[in-house]
């Protein structure tokens, strides 16, 4: 690793679309570091880049210029291979879209990244299944996912993202679409993993969804705002069982 | 990624989208099938032509004198070859085209041809019934006939001809031999020929000129021999060369095949350009298909499919499609051959290196215009490609 425990390391970051006077700054001078374990919910109103920021991180985008580092690469210096590579291995991203690919089982869809891995079949199968029972979808496997509802297609595409193990779980807006306790378990997901030492990010723009995280990172028109730790934290699986509690009372 | 995922998840591309495929398949299907079946009809003529040369005789070899240069044939020539050693046997020709011939108070026109006793081992032709013309008969001038089949089936259907007399040009001649039936060779049908000694037609005729004097080389070997010292005795019989004309058999192959392995060719040709085509076909598709799976490979790479992966998956869509498309066209074209001649009643030989050549073609175009659409896949950009809806 670069610098300490530093997984992620973000040092001068811009990024620019088009030329000359149409010019549009998505990211401007964007300097922070990712820890080990740490879950950051990444914040800001629509338009201030933070989907842009999520693409860089996830190796999909690169910089116009800065550096971006994880581990010990240098993501601008690396081959379009060497990209693939990281996002296969290291990096399980969440789209806002799901990006389901619509003739494929729910199934298949999670065994993706694990083919291009070179995984064997039968070890493939029984990753991708427990990860679907992870997310509660095990009853749901050989649906395509336009049998699925929209929750169900989210809970599919954090299937994928996390049947890999990756170190880093990025996520875009992974709970925008669920209901209040849909989206309790999907934290209570994430929290777990993190538990278990999985970097997580996510874009969000609820602030009770950012509230369950470790650090909120604000974004506005490209600038990084603020970066602070969240001190009352909350738990989604405690939340979880004061619904069930209230579900029994009622 | 190994080979099995690429092909599992190109299948499962194609299963897809199932008539597109087969449309895509089709242009394949029908250029194999095409350059199969019209390949099989051109080495059916040429076998056809090759057994039709074969059949005129062994080792055979044709003169014919330029008659208005002053290269006249007579039977004294036939003396003059029998001393050549490369020269097994001679039969001269002379003959006389829609002849009328009578038996009874039926009448016909036949090819009435005088010739010796060696005309049925040089031309390859032999007697059924009775027996060809002999020396003795050339000799005495006997006016006795040999027949063909056509002659038979409309004077004698169903009767031994044996014995018969026939009224040729007024003249009576009696039947003591009926040749096999040979059917058309080269344009000639020799089942109408009614064949009497040479001494005979010379009279019947009036001419001594011979049209034709068949030779039959002593062996395959000496057959070039042979050719060179007929030239050489009729140069020495005339003063000078050139008068008459001397056909061997192998030149006479040696043209047909020629001929008819370039009309092979070229129906090759003309289907191997219908299998381009149906190629260009598969390019075409593959081209749509990447475009409107752009957003897929975009997904497939954001989740760790690299260029290669992607590649492999385009390419070996293509070359499913034309590996399946040449396998469908080998049978069809198989069957349309066979259909072709049980139907049409032509010889037509499917032979395994028209099938080799045409499937491998088929991969091959599978692959070349397989390349440039899979690579246009394979570079990308995830980020472009997730964006495009």
């Amino acid at each position: 690793m670069a610098v300490g425990n530093k997984v992620l390391r973000l040092a001068g970051i811009n990024k620019f679309y088009g030329m000359g006077e149409t010019q549009v700054s998505a990211l401007v001078d964007i300097n922070f570091d990712v820890d080990k374990g740490d879950f950051i919910a990444i914040m800001g109103p629509s338009g201030s880049g933070k989907s842009t920021l999520m693409n860089v991180l996830g190796c999909l985008d690169k910089p116009t210029s800065g550096e971006y580092w994880i581990d010990d690469n240098e993501v601008s210096q690396l081959t379009d291979d060497e990209l693939a590579y990281i996002r296969n291995q290291y990096i399980g991203f969440i789209f806002q879209n799901y990006n389901l690919l619509p003739n494929l089982t729910a199934l298949e869809n999670v065994e993706l990244p694990l083919i291009y891995r070179g995984m064997g079949r039968e070890q493939r199968k029984e990753i991708a299944s427990e990860a679907l029972k992870k997310v509660g979808l095990e009853d749901r496997m050989f649906h395509k996912p336009s049998e699925l509802s929209g929750g169900q297609q989210q809970r599919v595409a954090i299937a994928r993202a996390i049947a890999g193990s990756p170190a880093l779980l990025l996520a875009d807006e992974p709970t925008g679409n669920l209901d209040s306790r849909s989206e309790l378990e999907i934290l209570d997901i994430f929290q777990k993993l993190n538990q278990q030492g999985m970097t997580i990010l996510i874009v969000t723009h609820d602030e009770v969804v950012a509230e369950h995280c470790k650090r909120i990172i604000r974004v506005k028109d490209g600038l990084l705002v603020n970066n602070q730790k969240i001190e009352i934290r909350k738990d989604a699986n405690d939340a979880l069982q004061s619904i069930e509690i209230g579900a029994d009372v009622g | 990624m190994n080979l099995w995922e690429s092909i599992r998840i190109a299948w499962n591309g194609l299963i897809g989208n199932k008539i597109r495929s087969l449309l895509t398949m089709l242009g394949v299907i029908i250029g194999v099938a095409a350059v199969i079946s019209l390949i099989s009809i051109g080495q059916g003529v040429t076998k056809q032509v090759s057994s039709q040369i074969e059949g005129l005789g062994t080792n055979l070899i044709v003169i014919t004198g330029m008659r208005n240069l002053g290269g006249v044939l007579e039977s004294s020539d036939v003396e003059l070859l029998k001393k050549a050693e490369s020269i097994a046997k001679v039969a001269p020709s002379i003959s006389q085209s829609d002849t009328t011939v009578k038996w009874g108070n039926s009448s016909m026109t036949a090819n009435v041809e005088g010739t010796n006793q060696d005309y049925p081992d040089v031309r390859n032709f032999s007697v059924v019934e009775g027996n060809f013309i002999t020396e003795n008969d050339t000799e005495k001038r006997k006016k006795v006939a040999v027949i063909g089949q056509d002659i038979v089936k409309e004077f004698f259907a169903g009767r031994s001809p044996i014995g018969e007399q026939l009224t040729i040009n007024g003249q009576r001649y009696t039947i003591v031999g009926v040749m096999e039936q040979k059917g058309e060779v080269l344009g000639q049908n020799l089942d109408s020929n009614i064949f009497i000694p040479i001494s005979s037609a010379e009279r019947l005729f009036g001419t001594t000129k011979l049209r034709t004097i068949y030779v039959q080389a002593a062996s395959t070997e000496l057959a070039p021999v042979a050719v060179t010292d007929i030239t050489n005795i009729f140069e020495a019989k005339f003063g000078k060369p050139d008068l008459v004309r001397v056909t061997s058999q192998d030149q006479l192959l040696g043209t047909m095949d020629s001929l008819s392995k370039t009309l092979t060719m070229m129906l090759g040709a003309i289907a191997g350009i219908s299998l381009l085509v149906g190629g260009i076909g598969i390019m075409n598709i593959m081209l749509v298909s990447v475009t409107e799976r752009t957003r897929e490979i975009g997904i497939r790479k954001a989740i760790g499919a690299m260029r290669a992966d992607i590649l492999s998956q385009f390419l070996v869509e293509s070359v499913i499609l034309s590996i399946s498309g040449g396998i469908i066209g080998i049978i069809i074209g198989i069957v349309a051959a066979k259909t072709v001649s049980s139907s049409l009643g032509w010889v037509t030989v499917v032979s395994l290196w028209s099938i080799l050549v045409s499937f491998s073609f088929a991969v091959l175009i599978g692959v070349f215009f397989g390349i440039y659409p899979a690579l246009k896949a394979s570079k990308l950009d995830p980020i472009v490609a997730l964006r495009r809806e």
